[in-house]
């Protein structure tokens, strides 16, 4: 089996191991808060577009509550691409009962269909998508296809120094050193079969998931080579990965970026 | 002994900048003071040098070899280019190279080199900023800063505005320098690399003005009185966003571990390169 179709069925496992309360407060806070389950720097730094009836698009969106956040910019449509099939027939029912104009594509990112290709002003890339993609030249051709003429991507990841630290749990990570490297910053292969504690809440024996550290080289040559032009990279010193490196919150490390590149 | 060894021992933080300090007379300054004795300290005479180069000038390109894989015939500015090393090596293999910068004691050893060598290099002593009052806009193929350049600009656009307006309509600009993450960033303990161990330690976000040796320093070990340069270092984010805003389309970012040693420092990206284009 291919890594892509591991992966998928152990986030279909994730879904169907997840905590009672996944996804159950999504509704409710799109109601009550202006961009839920988004970052303010990410909103800041979109917020500075015109969305006004412009389309956008979330690559890997999971079960759909970021961009149907993002909603609220004004946008006129959105859809979002997840490789998992039950995340997406989740976000389609909730977007369904919470009246926003969004439907979600379960679908390899590397294989959606040419009916998407020039579709969207904005495209979307939270944290935990681009590890999941052993090469990103493929990934952000498709991308770039799917970018209307003038469109922008916008990655919020993870920083690529975060390669190099140990995370709890993990070997050679000490917990009175956070701060240790214990990994290299090039590219690296991770499997892992301890399941994903964000949407289950707990450490259960998972189908592997094969994942991928991208330095800031890998990153940034695949969005150029892709045809998309770099426009800015603002890099923050907090994380956003589920509290993985949050010992070092705002300690001078730079544990997550927000990266804009665009079409024209 | 900390990373920021490559430009000699970091002596203080201050803020001495708020207080109005022309920190580019003072560069300008110290880098007018001893340069020619350290370069001969450290390459040897400029006949010594020259003789090097014409052996072997791809060696003397380092890494930026096959960036330059056919220069001649090519107009290259190199910005800041010090000793004029790299631009003799460049114009013996073809290319008409131009240098900018600030030392006299520079050019001095430069021309030297140059003659030694038997090729011509066009040497301005000016600061780079105001380059435009000897050369017009649009005119080289390959614009070059390398290596401990950007750090002495307390504002990186001007700097990329420069490059940009100096290229011609096919032009690259590259960029090689230290890299932020280990300039910034990781401090390391144990002489081997079976023991050393690397820690986060310092603030990638750090934006002060750090007073330190100026590089030639420790190639002078008879110098009596120290030399001093103030410099800021940049993040990533900060030098490619600066490249963006100034117009410069970003071809390819390249992020090497240590150059100079097979087992030392593999797993941390110690220098970049970037080459952008109009």
């Amino acid at each position: 089996m291919d890594y892509i179709q591991s992966n998928k069925e152990a986030w279909e496992e994730a879904f169907e191991e997840r905590s009672v309360d996944w996804g159950a407060d999504i509704i409710t806070r799109l109601n009550v808060e202006k961009f839920p389950f988004m970052d303010k720097n990410f909103i800041e730094t979109l917020s500075k577009l015109d969305m006004n009836g412009k389309t956008i698009a979330q690559f890997c969106c999971n079960n759909g509550r970021e961009l149907m956040s993002l909603m609220k910019f004004g946008f006129k449509s959105g859809i979002g691409f997840d490789i998992a099939e039950n995340q997406v027939s989740f976000a389609n029912d909730i977007a369904k009962r919470a009246n926003i104009n969004c439907r979600f594509i379960a679908t390899d990112i590397l294989k959606i269909e040419a009916a998407y290709y020039d579709s969207f002003d904005v495209i979307v890339i939270t944290i935990g998508a681009l590890c999941w993609f052993r090469d990103l030249g493929p990934f952000f051709k498709m991308v770039a296809k799917c970018l209307k003429a003038d469109g922008s991507v916008f990655i919020h990841e993870m920083h690529p120094v975060t390669n190099m630290l140990g995370a709890p749990g993990e070997d050679g990570y000490d917990e009175a050193a956070p701060n240790r490297l214990v990994n290299s910053y090039f590219s690296k292969v991770w499997k892992e079969n301890k399941g994903i504690h964000y949407i289950t809440g707990k450490s259960y024996k998972s189908k592997t998931f094969t994942s991928f550290s991208h330095s800031l080289e890998n990153i940034l040559n695949a969005i150029i080579e892709s045809g998309l032009s770099i426009r800015k990279i603002r890099e923050f010193d907090y994380d956003i990965a589920d509290g993985m490196f949050s010992a070092l919150n705002n300690k001078g490390v730079p544990l997550s970026l927000i990266l804009h590149a665009s079409k024209s | 002994m900390n990373v920021t060894d490559h430009i000699g021992e970091r002596i203080v933080m201050d803020n001495e900048i708020g207080s109005g300090l022309d920190i580019n007379a003072i560069n300008m300054n110290s880098w007018n003071s001893d340069s020619y004795a350290a370069w001969v300290e450290r390459f040897g005479k400029p006949e010594e040098i020259a003789r090097k180069i014409l052996a072997d000038p791809k060696k003397i390109l380092s890494s930026l070899r096959d960036v330059f894989a056919e220069v001649k015939g090519k107009k290259i500015l190199n910005m800041m280019g010090s000793n004029g090393t790299k631009a003799v090596a460049l114009a013996v293999l073809g290319a008409e190279v131009t240098i900018v910068d600030f030392s006299e004691e520079n050019r001095r050893y430069a021309l030297d080199v140059a003659a030694s060598a038997g090729v011509k290099i066009n040497y301005i002593q000016s600061d780079i900023l105001k380059i435009r009052d000897y050369v017009d806009n649009r005119t080289f193929d390959i614009v070059l800063a390398e290596m401990g350049i950007i750090h002495y600009f307390t504002d990186l656009n001007p700097f990329m505005k420069i490059a940009f307006d100096m290229l011609n309509n096919e032009g690259l600009f590259i960029l090689k320098d230290f890299h932020p993450v280990s300039t910034k960033l990781i401090s390391y303990r144990g002489s081997t690399a079976k023991i050393r161990k690397y820690k986060i330690t310092g603030d990638y976000f750090d934006k002060s003005i750090e007073k330190v040796e100026v590089a030639y320093g420790k190639h002078l070990d008879s110098m009596e009185i120290k030399q001093f340069v103030y410099i800021r270092k940049w993040t990533l984010g900060e030098i490619v966003t600066s490249m963006a805003e100034e117009g410069l389309i970003i071809r390819s970012l390249k992020e090497e571990p240590n150059q100079s040693s097979e087992v030392f420092d593999r797993g941390i990206p110690k220098t970049f390169t970037l080459i952008a284009g109009r």
